[in-house]
């Protein structure tokens, strides 16, 4: 014992234990940040939990979030009663009843004695709407133009969810496409009137051409509001007819409908398809409710799109600078200069960095070329409102 | 690195030539744009920062001759400094242009007006747009305000002066009995205006009216009652209301007696202090900006601060600081909105304070003849002097009085605060506020969340990068350095994130755990080699050398498990199943669930790539011979590393902690995420912290541009600047010394 100490053995392997750490941790990190993220897509299964709250039946459906152990006694202090026998501390759930527009709260605490019974119906199905988050519930019928339509509701419903969603894209397209363009026209025409009033050049004759150029891209408006207005009510066509957790029947318009999945009846090939759907999703779309859902497309577009800005001026720099370190610079006192102040480019912080782009981008370049060159009056910088 | 070109002679056309020089400059240039960058920053930092510590500045802008009559009681100016006014001590009212810009010729009065009745007293409030109240001999008194009108006919700015009676124009009745007013105060609230009032035989008394909103027609009725003051000893030779209307200050000579009246049924005297500098006689009182302040002034030059401080439970009048005036003081007027103030001492002699910096910003000479009144501008950017015979009006450059050296870096005692404490309090959501800036907590928080991170990156760090430099194969090198490396390209936003969402509640949660893995992880790392030793050989012989790090990951993941998975066990046996509990109640320290701890292991993480990639170079560029060669001498593995690796390494490895170091103070997602952001300054671990870095991330949005508050988060990113400059280049230094070296050897 005493010769491996003296060898310095055990100092050896707490080095390679300082290591081991550090795998642990880097690898531990980008598993737990993975996992974290990753399970939020997976279709968990949906509850249908029997509930008996003194004495108060009820139904509760959702997906169950998260459970934490309460000590009994603290529930007891806070006013529930239990009988003798009660164990020392009590399971809580967490459900995601989801339905926001008919409970208080999407999410529900349940103590475990309160539950009877739990089943896991096949028919159970999550409903992606474009307001008030998900519903859970039964799907039990499909209604055109107020009539039940007949047939298998799954394929059915498969048919006129892309039929909506095709007609829905449409609406986008237009209000973005066509409507979009015209609005700036109209903008366009509004600042020439501002330029040449400000030229005092806006005669009667001048005037008359610009309203004529309105009343041109008003008529072409009216065309298109039309057709618009056609999508939406060919939208509205379907609604969909669930039993909730309550038993009553809601119906809910397709047009509001992004996807519809009975997470109970699917095969672990349809999970992982379903999962691979729901990443694709969150990857590629707009974020909806202010963003509690929907995607993060354009925040990852901002990234990407400000990385290659910013790679396109930087690197014409950055390349000059490695080739004049590397072939021209002498060795001498301002080589190493410059070499320190490469190394303090990479180490200044990167909130001074920010700090100094608002400061001397914003404030100062930002307000000279603001000020000026625009058809208004010139004005005070529009960067003095902090933020 | 650079490559002499050989010199041969250029055989080639001039065109050649002239490309090779355009690129030599070109390349020249783009290498320098370098050093122009750093120093762009460094120089534009400086360039906000520096107004901030520029001297205060007064100069004379204009000179007119105006004689008006009567002794000047109240002196101001509008706020485009336009037209000034004067009120006299006998009624009179004069309004009289300073700038071309009001439309009359500078010097000319424009509004003269004069009371008929007999002025006894007056008395002036506490505000930027001041009333004046003129006590009259038959015991009524007149309430009159300096106005403004702004119109702009054809779009051009002009102002019309006029007198205003914001409380009536019938006299008010303050004395009953009809006695001339000697003495008075006054001071209004929106629903409450009181009078102290002072008769001929130097008897007291408080007049108060006050104000009730009628529902019906929304018009505000006034009651007046009268209420009677204790008896009082002595002439008195000045009174105060507070504008808070909570105290009435009454001086007489050097005594100061304080009353508390904000029960008017019962007036209490609160105390009564001799005020004056030994050896010399008070020549007057004022009150700061808020009011907090009282202001004496003395005839030695000498102007003492005072305000009431918590000492054993009681409010007590304190002093505070003192100030040096030239000469005897004769006025003192409080900047608006603001703590400083400016003295007219002597005969012409002018001093600009600030009374929270503790400063004389300015003393100056106002001329030669004796000036008989000033006034600062309602923005305190101007000043008018009455002299004999006429007025100056000057310009005042003081933008940012409150901001020293000393105020940011050392204690300042704030008013109402028991102490001079370091303060940072940047904004609040009442106009009154007076922002507190001292960076020392900041500073403090930066180094405080450093230290605790380069505790736990150093150690694990470096003891990793002697592991992998020297024991490990190079096969598992090449995988392992990478992998290390990865956690320095992770956004630190997702380690701050995970770390404030994620870690702190755990940790919170697990805190015997914690304390466990501590003394576990390596007690077992230990048992886990000296098991090892004593396996048969023919398994030993099997796993190359170097492998350590692998054989202990298993080790590592149990015992962290174990500990964790023990700990509410642990918690229930010693701690009652509340260690947090335990920690505030019985060991009677803070803790808060977001603390240096989290701070702590969180950027230390982000830290120990940093240190592990520089000292891991070191230590694997040390040159084989030297290392063989002690080998060959029949030193163990373990001396030859302690005694000529490490050795030989030190300036590369000193180099890789201080660029730990720059990356941890400069650091701000995690910081700002993790660590609550209170500006406290205590060194426990359970407790929250500010850094620079998360100041002016938090701030930033907010500041004023061009403001005080605006300049010192510049300020603190320079600071932040000079802090990891200095780290990074020395590290730098040292790294291109050692490189030298290698290359020798």
């Amino acid at each position: 014992m005493k010769k491996w100490i003296n060898s310095g053995s055990p100092w050896i392997w707490l080095t390679g234990g300082a290591v081991s750490l550090s795998l642990v941790a880097v690898i531990g990190l980008l598993v737990l940040i993975g996992w974290r993220g990753l399970v939020y897509f997976w279709p968990h299964t949906i509850y249908q939990w029997q509930l008996d709250e003194n004495g108060q039946q009820s139904v509760l459906i959702g997906e169950l979030n998260d459970s934490e152990p309460v000590p009994t006694a603290r529930l007891e202090a806070s006013g529930r009663q239990f009988p003798e026998g009660t164990p020392e501390v009590l399971e809580r759930y967490l459900v995601k009843t989801g339905n926001r527009e008919f409970v208080p709260l999407d999410f529900r605490w349940v103590l475990e004695t309160d539950i009877q019974g739990r089943e896991t119906p096949k028919d159970l199905a999550v409903i992606e709407r474009t307001t008030n988050g998900n519903f859970y519930g039964t799907v039990t019928q499909l209604l055109e133009q107020g009539q039940v339509v007949a047939g298998d509701l799954h394929s059915q419903l498969e048919a006129r969810l892309a039929r909506v969603q095709d007609l829905n894209d449409r609406t986008r397209d237009l209000q973005k496409g066509a409507i979009g363009a015209i609005n700036y026209q109209l903008e366009k025409l509004r600042l020439k009137e501002r330029r040449l009033e400000l030229d005092h050049a806006l005669t009667e004759a001048a005037k008359q051409e610009l309203a004529q150029a309105r009343q041109a891209l008003n008529d072409e408006y009216h065309l298109h509001e039309k057709e618009l207005f056609d999508l939406r009510a060919q939208a509205e066509r379907d609604t969909l007819v669930v039993k909730d957790m309550r038993g009553v029947e809601v119906q809910i318009p397709m047009a509001q409908v992004l996807d519809v999945a009975w997470p109970n009846d699917m095969s672990l090939l349809q999970k992982i398809g379903h999962w691979f759907h729901q990443i694709g999703k969150f990857v590629s779309d707009d974020p909806r409710e202010a963003n509690t859902e929907g995607g993060v497309f354009p925040a990852i577009f901002g990234t990407v799109f400000m990385v290659l800005l910013m790679t396109v001026i930087v690197t014409p720099l950055g390349v000059v600078a490695a080739v004049y370190l590397h072939e021209y610079a002498g060795k001498n006192a301002l080589t190493k200069i410059i070499r320190i102040a490469v190394i303090n480019l990479a180490g200044v912080p990167s909130i001074v960095y920010g700090v100094f782009g608002l400061g001397f981008f914003v404030y100062v370049l930002g307000g000279a070329s603001t000020s000026c060159s625009t058809p208004r009056p010139c004005r005070a910088p529009p960067s003095v409102h902090p933020g | 690195m650079s490559t002499q070109t050989p010199n041969l002679t250029m055989s080639g056309s001039a065109r050649r030539r002239i490309k090779d020089k355009l690129a030599s400059v070109g390349v020249t240039t783009g290498g320098i744009l370098v050093l122009v960058a750093l120093l762009l920053i460094f120089f534009y930092l400086l360039y906000v920062v520096k107004p901030v510590f520029e001297s205060a500045k007064v100069e004379p802008v204009s000179q007119f001759s105006l004689s008006l009559s009567g002794e000047p009681v109240l002196l101001g100016m509008d706020d485009q400094q336009d037209i000034g006014y004067r009120f006299s001590r006998q009624g009179g009212m004069d309004f009289f242009s300073i700038k071309p810009q009001s439309g009359y010729p500078v010097g000319q009065v424009i509004l003269h007006q004069q009371l008929d009745e007999a002025v006894t007293s007056v008395s002036i409030t506490a505000s930027a747009t001041p009333m004046v109240v003129f006590g009259l001999d038959n015991g009524t008194a007149r309430v009159v305000q300096p106005g403004f009108l702004i119109t702009y006919p054809n779009d051009k700015r002009t102002t019309q002066a006029v007198v205003k009676s914001p409380l009536g124009d019938e006299p008010l009745v303050l004395d009953e009995q009809g006695r001339a007013i000697t003495g008075l105060a006054f001071e209004a609230k929106s629903d409450k205006r009181l009078f102290a009032v002072q008769t001929v035989d130097d008897q007291l008394a408080l007049v108060a009216q006050e104000g009730e909103e009628n529902f019906l027609s929304g018009e505000v009725e006034w009651q007046t009652n009268h209420y009677s003051m204790p008896a009082m000893n002595g002439h008195i030779d000045q009174l105060l209301l507070t504008p808070d209307l909570r105290y009435l200050l009454v001086r007489g000579g050097n005594l100061l007696s304080v009353y508390n009246i904000s029960d008017l049924s019962n007036i209490k005297l609160r105390s009564a202090i001799e005020v004056n500098e030994p050896g010399a006689q008070v020549t007057g009182i004022s009150l700061l900006s808020g009011a907090s302040s009282i202001m004496v002034t003395n005839d030695n030059g000498v102007i003492s601060q005072w305000f009431e401080v918590v000492r054993n439970g009681q409010r007590e009048f304190t002093r505070i600081r003192d100030f040096q005036a030239e000469g005897s003081v004769r006025l003192l007027a409080a900047e608006h909105s603001r703590k400083g103030f400016v003295t007219l001492s002597g005969d012409h002699q002018l001093g600009l304070f600030h009374a929270t910096g503790e400063t004389r910003l300015l003393s100056q000479s106002l001329g030669d003849v004796a000036v008989t009144s000033l006034a600062l501008a309602p923005r305190n950017n101007g000043l008018l002097v009455e002299r004999q015979g006429g007025f100056d009006y000057y310009r005042v450059k003081n933008h940012h009085p409150e901001v020293t050296w000393s105020a940011l870096w050392s204690k300042v005692w704030y008013e109402g605060y028991p102490e001079p404490q370091f303060v940072w309090q940047s904004t609040s959501a009442s106009d009154d506020f007076e922002g507190k800036f001292s960076l020392v907590p900041l500073a403090f928080g930066t180094l405080k969340a450093a230290a605790y991170a380069m505790l736990f990156a150093v150690p694990i760090a470096l003891a990793g990068a002697i592991f992998a430099g020297y024991f490990m194969s190079a096969g598992m090198r090449k995988v392992v350095k990478p992998t290390v490396e990865i956690m320095a390209a992770l956004p630190t936003v997702i380690l701050g994130f995970l770390a404030g969402l994620w870690l702190a509640p755990f940790i919170e949660q697990h805190l015997p755990g914690v304390a466990l893995c501590l003394i576990l992880l390596p007690l077992s790392m230990l048992a886990a080699a000296f098991a090892w030793h004593q396996m048969p050989r023919r398994i030993k012989e099997r796993v190359p050398d170097g492998w350590q790090a692998l054989i202990l990951v298993p080790v590592v993941l149990l015992v962290g498990y174990g500990c964790f998975a023990f700990s509410p066990l642990l918690e229930d046996w010693f701690f009652n199943g509340n260690a947090r509990g335990f920690i505030t109640h019985d060991l009677g320290i803070r803790f808060d669930q977001r603390n240096a701890l989290i701070v702590g292991i969180a950027m230390g993480f982000a830290v120990i790539p940093t240190i592990f990639s520089i000292a891991e170079d070191a230590v694997f560029s040390v040159p084989k011979h030297l290392t063989q060669g002690s080998l060959a001498l029949g030193a163990t593995p373990w001396q030859t590393l302690s005694r000529v690796v490490i050795l030989t390494a030190s300036p590369g490895i000193f180099s890789a902690v201080m660029m730990g170091l720059g990356r941890a103070v400069g650091e701000t997602m995690i910081v700002l995420m993790a660590t609550g952001n209170t500006p406290v300054m205590d060194f426990s671990i359970f407790e929250g912290l500010r850094t620079l870095s998360a100041n002016i991330a938090v701030e930033m949005p907010e500041s004023e541009v061009g403001s005080s508050h605006y300049r010192i988060l510049f300020l603190a990113a320079f600071v932040l600047f000079i802090f990891t400059f200095i780290f990074n280049s020395v590290a730098e230094f040292v790294r291109q010394r050692l490189r030298d070296k290698y290359s020798s050897m």
